[in-house]
């Protein structure tokens, strides 16, 4: 059983860690991206080398932790804990029918469906679809 | 200690389970623009009119349907113009049909929320706390998707999916890391800053949270779970108790990973694990009347037979629409574009003849174009040579572009004369862009593209916006860039372009002296120009290299005097030419004339 906790203990610390990892690096990069970008405001911040770089040192534990988990999840290894039901008393479970409120939404759906086609409200939808701006991912 | 096992799994215990192969197969439906993986480009196709029930990002390169979390911010940004009707219809209509069926069978990111709580670490139960955050849920809709697209909409006429924007992990990992991670698309490292930084950290605790906790992201964050699971009581597919047969032991509550108060609640995500925990079998996964699950041994020989019968053609049918699509999406879709050429990123200032070739990297002369502007003049590109010439790919429906157009209109105001600015609206039109433009007190002229992106191709536009192109002033292109420019980017991007021989042209108008232009213009035996001829121009002291443009000609910027003109290469199909030529004493049109099989003659008209 110890061995099991182990297992379950080493894993819980290198996904901590590489969290961690992950953050220092990204706010290191950034960093000393900001202070290239205050002398030459057209210097990228970030680029795909530094990227690489930045990941390379994090690159092992992240493997060792992808092999470990892969070896624990064939070995059946699990926090049951997790698992485990919670307390809780008697539990009332209702059933609605909802026929009626269903019926209505449906052609009240159809109808907005309908009434956004006209008013350019699903061209909208595809403009931005096709067209993302690339603040809106998180690109920038 | 007792709670920890180790039991090596047996191959038939790995085997997938239903709801398993549901969620990796919609996975890969609303992805199933594979290629977009291989290009780095997302997809344009009609198909994101519709949008998809799960959360799923459309700015993931494999995305073939619009994002309804999206979708939504972007229409409450939009209500000053219209109602989003069509947007409020779709999640109504997948909200009464499927509610949080949605989440437990139809989200890729409910999926990789499950995988990640695989890795085998300490879990996290659900609690008394746990139950209090996933009211948080409900508090990122009100904020992020609501109030904030709402406010910059109505307020500020600016589209802003704060959601999107601020928090969305799914965003960050299908979008911007699915677009990053493609080599053709190094250029976008260009853009990232701040924003990309607040966003990996938040992708990074939502996933680490969620390998400790189940479905941390659905419980405690996640708006479009919050929106479905108002509909969950009442939804037409879901999970359904027979209140006959339960015996009100709570078994089903206490053993779901979920925070939920009784089977079907809102917080339920109809994933009918419960079904197996059930003492009495009283639940059953059903739509309508219809049973789609039920508990072993509740149904007869004949009728498991019958729904054996009924899963196999529902699957033949699944992956019949699955082929279909992949086929669909990736070769026969005619709005599918050839593999973009692969963009030279670094700024450069090249003068150099041999790189001076057509193109829309930096170091190259950027094709000719003539484009009428919304106030009614016409936009020659050739005649902005001599100028520093800012082009901007723009749209209104993009926050980043509308934030940074008054830059631009600041920096024409300061240099006036020695700059020409351009803003090119994507052909792709929600709000009239005359319409946006009128309120604003902006001094450049504005353009829409040509229905076929003629000006979009010229650049190298993409499906990311906006982009700035800069050229100098002979029309060399010295930056290229998707991605916000900043003010002070933008001085310097113009004191770059006013470069060396701008420098000294300013010295010889210091000195008095007046520059103009000559104009060499080569053409064929039937008169037609000749783009792509590199051309000298010489005088005693110094050279100058030139590309010939679309309309045959190259331009130099040299006051009255003698100069002789060679042309270094020609392109294929024409006869090189070694002649020295001399261009006429006062600046003007020289042309001269490119056979295929006879020494090209000359042509003087000064
Ligand atoms: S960023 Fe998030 S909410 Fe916005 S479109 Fe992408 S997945 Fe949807
Ligand atoms: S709560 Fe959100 S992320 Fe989770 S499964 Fe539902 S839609 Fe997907
Ligand atoms: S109550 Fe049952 S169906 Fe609902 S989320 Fe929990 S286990 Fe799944």
């Amino acid at each position: 059983m110890e061995k099991k906790k182990y297992f379950l203990i080493l894993q819980s610390i290198i996904c901590v860690l590489l969290a961690v990892m992950l953050i220092t690096a990204v706010l290191g990069v950034y960093r000393r991206g900001m202070a290239a970008h205050a002398e030459d405001p057209l210097a990228w911040i970030f680029s795909r080398e530094i990227a690489v770089q930045a990941f390379r040192p994090i690159a092992p534990l992240f493997f060792a932790g992808i092999g470990l988990a892969a070896a624990g999840w064939f070995l059946g290894v699990r926090d049951e804990n997790g698992l485990r039901p919670v307390k809780g008393g008697r539990v009332e479970n209702k059933v609605s029918d909802g026929k009626k409120i269903r019926t209505i939404l449906l052609i009240a759906a159809i109808v907005l469906i309908g009434a956004g086609i006209f008013n350019g409200s699903a061209r909208d939808v595809f403009g931005k679809a096709i067209k993302i701006c690339t603040e809106c991912v998180g690109l920038g | 200690m007792d709670n920890i096992s180790i039991k090596p799994k047996r191959l038939r215990a790995c085997r997938p389970s239903t709801r398993r192969l549901i969620q990796l197969y919609s996975a890969l439906l609303y992805n199933a623009h594979l290629r977009g993986f291989i290009e780095g480009e997302i997809y344009t196709g009609k198909a994101k009119f519709a949008c998809v029930p799960g959360f799923n990002c459309y700015s993931c390169p494999g995305a073939v349907g619009a994002c309804p979390l999206g979708a939504l911010q972007n229409a409450l940004a939009s209500t000053g113009h219209r109602a989003g009707w069509y947007v409020l219809g779709i999640l109504l209509l997948f909200g009464t049909i499927l509610g949080r069926t949605i989440c437990g069978w139809l989200c890729p990111v409910g999926l990789i929320q499950e995988l990640l709580h695989k890795i085998p670490t300490f879990k996290i139960r659900k609690s008394r706390v746990t139950k209090v955050l996933s009211y948080l849920k409900y508090a990122f809709l009100a904020v992020f998707v609501i109030a904030i697209p709402l406010w910059y909409g109505l307020a500020q006429d600016m589209p802003m999916p704060g959601f999107c924007k601020y928090i969305c992990p799914a965003g960050t990992f299908e979008g911007a890391i699915g677009l990053l991670s493609n080599p053709g698309n190094a250029d976008l490292f260009g853009m990232l800053g701040l924003l990309f930084t607040s966003k990996f950290i938040i992708l990074v605790i939502i996933v680490l949270a969620c390998i400790f906790c189940y479905r941390s992201f659905c419980r405690f964050v996640c708006p479009l779970g919050a929106i479905y699971g108002l509909f969950n009581s009442f939804c037409l597919v879901g999970v359904k108790v027979d209140t006959d047969r339960c015996s009100g032991c709570g078994s089903c509550v206490r053993n779901c990973g979920m925070d939920v108060k009784r089977v079907g609640d809102r917080e339920c995500i109809h994933c009918a694990k419960c079904m197996d925990v059930c003492p009495t079998k009283a639940i059953s996964l059903k739509a309508g009347k219809i049973t789609l699950k039920a508990s072993e041994g509740t149904l007869g020989e004949e009728e498991q037979k019958k729904r054996r019968n009924a899963g196999r053609i529902a699957w033949g049918a699944a992956l019949g629409l699955l082929c279909f699509a992949l086929l669909w999406f990736n070769f026969l879709d005619p709005a599918l574009k050839s593999p973009k050429q692969p963009s030279r990123p670094e700024t450069l200032h090249v003068q150099d003849a041999e790189q001076t070739d057509t193109g829309f990297e930096a170091g190259r002369q950027l094709e000719d174009f003539t484009i009428r502007c919304l106030d009614g003049s016409e936009f020659h590109l050739s005649e902005t040579r001599g100028k520093v010439t800012f082009l901007n790919l723009w749209a209104t429906y993009c926050t980043p572009c509308v934030q940074e157009l008054p830059y631009f209109d600041a920096l024409y105001r300061e240099y006036g004369e020695d700059i020409a600015i351009l803003a090119v609206h994507s052909s792709v039109v929600t709000d009239d862009p005359a319409e946006y433009i009128a309120g604003r007190d902006w001094s450049f002229p504005f353009a829409v593209d040509t229905e076929d992106d003629r000006i979009w191709k010229i650049v190298n536009g993409s499906s990311t916006l906006p982009q700035t192109i800069v050229l100098d002033r002979n029309g060399v292109v010295i930056y290229n860039q998707k991605g916000s420019v900043t003010p002070a980017g933008l001085e310097a991007l113009y004191e770059k372009a006013s470069g060396a021989e701008v420098s000294a042209a300013a010295e010889q108008n210091d000195a008095g002296k007046t520059a103009d232009a000559y104009r060499i213009l080569v053409t064929d035996g039937s008169g037609t120009p000749v783009p792509g001829v590199t051309v000298q121009f010489c005088s005693d002291t110094e050279c100058m290299t030139g590309q010939t443009d679309s309309s045959g000609t190259a331009f130099f910027e040299r006051e009255a005097g003698s100069y002789t003109v060679r042309l270094l290469k020609v392109p294929a199909g024409f006869v090189p030419d070694d002649t020295e030529y001399f261009a006429p004493e006062i600046p003007g049109t020289m042309t001269v004339v490119l056979q295929k099989d006879e020494d090209p003659a000359v042509v003087e008209e000064p």
